[in-house]
């Protein structure tokens, strides 16, 4: 049997030293559990011979890095006779570290005392660095999704700080034509609420007022061709807020897997801009019209009198004279108002202050204006003993212009009535012409800069500039310019101006 | 019998001028300043020829062209139409206007175009 047993104990030595695991006994029966035995793997791992290990305590492996936590765990296991395994950092001769997976696991007698503790470790160094530098790796990473998250984060915000600031309507739409987004401009705009809109297909939203043929098929079959397009203009009557000309600019967008084909729609309200050139460009039309008017009397007249001096006649001259010399004078004042006009828009009008006797001027401008109508009857009551502080000639021009349309609207009646009144600490002097009267739809508009009665109507030719002039210079002296009138029956322009007190 | 021309303006002294220059060729005159009523105004005045100003009260020159070219008692009365304008070309062109004159016009060429177009409707 002692063969046999030796046998096997070499069996044994050989089959651990082949093994790539370092195995090391230590005899637990002697004080502090010196190492008895160690495999090849283990001297290899560690890099001594089993002469320089036999005999020490596992411990010093540990060499001077002696704080490790799991040293409490081997301690422990060792005091209450259990198995355990950690990892811990252990040095080799040449001094460097290795990580050693370690198992301990305890060999007890047949009266179940510990008489050795069996250890099997294996140099997890590479391991541990892969664990470590994914650990590194892990943290890296989640620090730059952190930022690029908080990035994405502010760029939406900053994002859609823009898209709100916007002074235009915007407005998302899905390939289908269902509302994704409204920014705030347009909510405030069309006054919806985006709730409303949201989810919902263009074409259903706001009472279908988006269900513009044109548009649709701008979105759905002109857009995928012509990308993005550029000034699309929409005049609707929208829910709300009535009539409006829009001018629509459309990109189609495919941003990833998400956002396939979507819509940008980006709205411009050209309403008032369009109002007001349209009313330039009247503005100009009436001007030269009114221009040519006078120049065509003066042309006819000059060569009517060459005709004339060709044939040695000398009858008739007179008339053709002044007929001309009339019209210039009319051009000029019309040029004049021209001025006024364009000096009073740019407020570079000086304006004199002084004590003005509304009796004088009345009587000066009357004097002049009846005799331009001199078949015309003017009719002057009231008390015009009042005295304003203006500026003389402004004042006038503004009486002036008032009986000259007066007269020129009442070619039938020939009659003008001036009723001058005090009204509380005011002057007012109205007007009162017999002729076709206006609107009550143009009372305000005809004192607009370039307001003209609509072309269908073509009384009023000439009379925007005078009433807006009039209108200007009245508000500068702090009065009221208005008008009361209907259609046939003739119209009371009124005027107030502050009393010198 | 005499030639009768109907000038519809409403400036007094441009038609004052227009009229002068009807009655130095010897045709008779008529004036209207306004054109709320032009069928019925043509109709009473039976005139050889039109001189119609665009710009007018009522329902303005080219509505008036357009509804005397389309009524058979009236269509065939020459219009001479005119205008201060601008583009007023274009207008006239696309009217049913027999001729055009641009403000201010030369008498002369008035006058050219009234001899040409007042006799157009006898045989």
């Amino acid at each position: 049997m002692p063969e046999y047993a030796k046998a096997l104990s070499k069996i044994f030595g050989t089959a651990l030293d082949a093994s790539f695991d370092g195995v090391v006994i230590t005899d637990n029966n002697q004080p502090d559990n010196p190492i008895i035995y160690c495999n090849q793997a283990f001297c290899d791992i560690t890099g001594y011979s089993m002469d320089e290990i036999v005999g020490h305590n596992c411990r010093f492996l540990q060499a001077n890095d002696r704080n490790q936590k799991v040293r409490k765990t081997i301690a422990a296991a060792v005091k209450e006779g259990k198995s355990c395994q950690v990892d811990i950092r252990n040095y080799k001769k040449d001094g460097s570290l290795f990580w050693n997976e370690l198992s301990i696991s305890p060999v007890h007698d047949e009266n179940g005392n510990i008489t050795h503790f069996i250890g099997i470790q294996n140099d997890i160094s590479r391991r541990k660095q892969a664990e470590h530098n994914l650990n590194l790796e892990r943290e890296n990473l989640e620090k730059r999704v952190n930022e690029r998250t908080k990035e994405l984060q502010e760029h939406e915000q900053f994002l859609k700080g823009i898209v709100e600031t916007i002074r235009e309507s915007l407005i998302v739409l899905d390939p289908e034509l269902n509302i994704a987004l409204v920014n705030r401009h347009f909510e405030k705009f069309f006054k919806v609420n985006s709730n409303e809109l949201v989810d919902h297909k263009l074409t259903d939203v706001l009472e279908g007022s988006w269900d513009i043929p044109e548009l649709i098929n701008l979105l759905r079959n002109v857009l995928p061709e012509h990308n993005p397009f550029e000034d699309f203009e929409v005049v609707h009557d929208f829910p709300y807020i009535g009539n409006r000309r829009l001018m629509l600019n459309a990109s189609q967008i495919t941003v990833g897997e998400t956002y396939q084909n979507w819509i940008l729609l980006a709205m411009e309200d050209v309403t008032e801009r369009y109002v007001i050139e349209k009313k330039k460009d009247d503005f100009i039309a009436i001007a030269s019209h009114e221009m040519k008017t006078p120049i065509t009397v003066v042309k006819g007249n000059l060569q009517l009198l060459e005709r004339m001096l060709n044939k040695g006649e000398t009858d008739g001259y007179q008339p053709r004279l002044k007929q001309a010399t009339d019209s210039l004078e009319n051009l000029s004042r019309l040029i004049a108002n021209l001025l006024d006009t364009s000096m009073l828009t740019s407020g570079s009008t000086r304006r004199s202050s002084e004590v003005v006797s509304i009796a004088e001027i009345v009587n000066i401008t009357l004097g002049e204006v009846s005799e331009v109508y001199s078949d015309h009857d003017f009719v002057l009551y009231g008390n015009s003993d009042l005295n304003v502080v203006g500026d003389r000639s402004q004042l006038s021009q503004v009486i002036t212009n008032l009986l000259t349309n007066a007269a020129k609207y009442s070619k039938d009646t020939k009659q003008v009535i001036l009723h001058i009144g005090r009204v509380g600490n005011f002057a007012k002097i109205s007007v009162t012409d017999t002729g076709i009267g206006i609107a009550k739809e143009n009372h305000k508009r005809i004192f607009d800069r370039f307001y003209r009665v609509s072309a269908n109507d073509n009384n009023y030719f000439g009379a925007g500039i005078g009433l807006y002039i009039s209108q200007q210079i009245i508000s500068d002296h702090g009065g009221t310019i208005w008008v009361e009138s209907e259609i046939g029956q003739g119209s009371v322009f009124s005027i107030t101006i502050p009393l010198s007190l | 019998m005499n030639k009768k021309v109907l000038i519809f303006e409403d400036d007094s002294a441009t038609a004052e001028l227009s009229g002068i220059i009807v009655s130095q060729l010897g045709f008779e005159v008529a004036y209207r300043s306004e054109t709320n009523d032009v069928l019925n105004d043509v109709l009473i005045e039976k005139p050889d020829l039109i001189i119609m100003d665009n710009w007018i009260p009522g329902q303005g020159g080219l509505l008036s062209v357009e509804l005397l070219k389309q009524t058979s008692e009236t269509s065939h009365i020459p219009i001479i139409f005119y205008s201060a304008n601008t583009d007023f070309a274009n207008l006239a062109t696309s009217s049913k206007a027999d001729a055009y004159l641009i403000k201010p016009f030369n008498l002369t060429d008035l006058e050219a175009m009234i001899g040409r177009l007042i006799f157009s409707n006898d045989k």
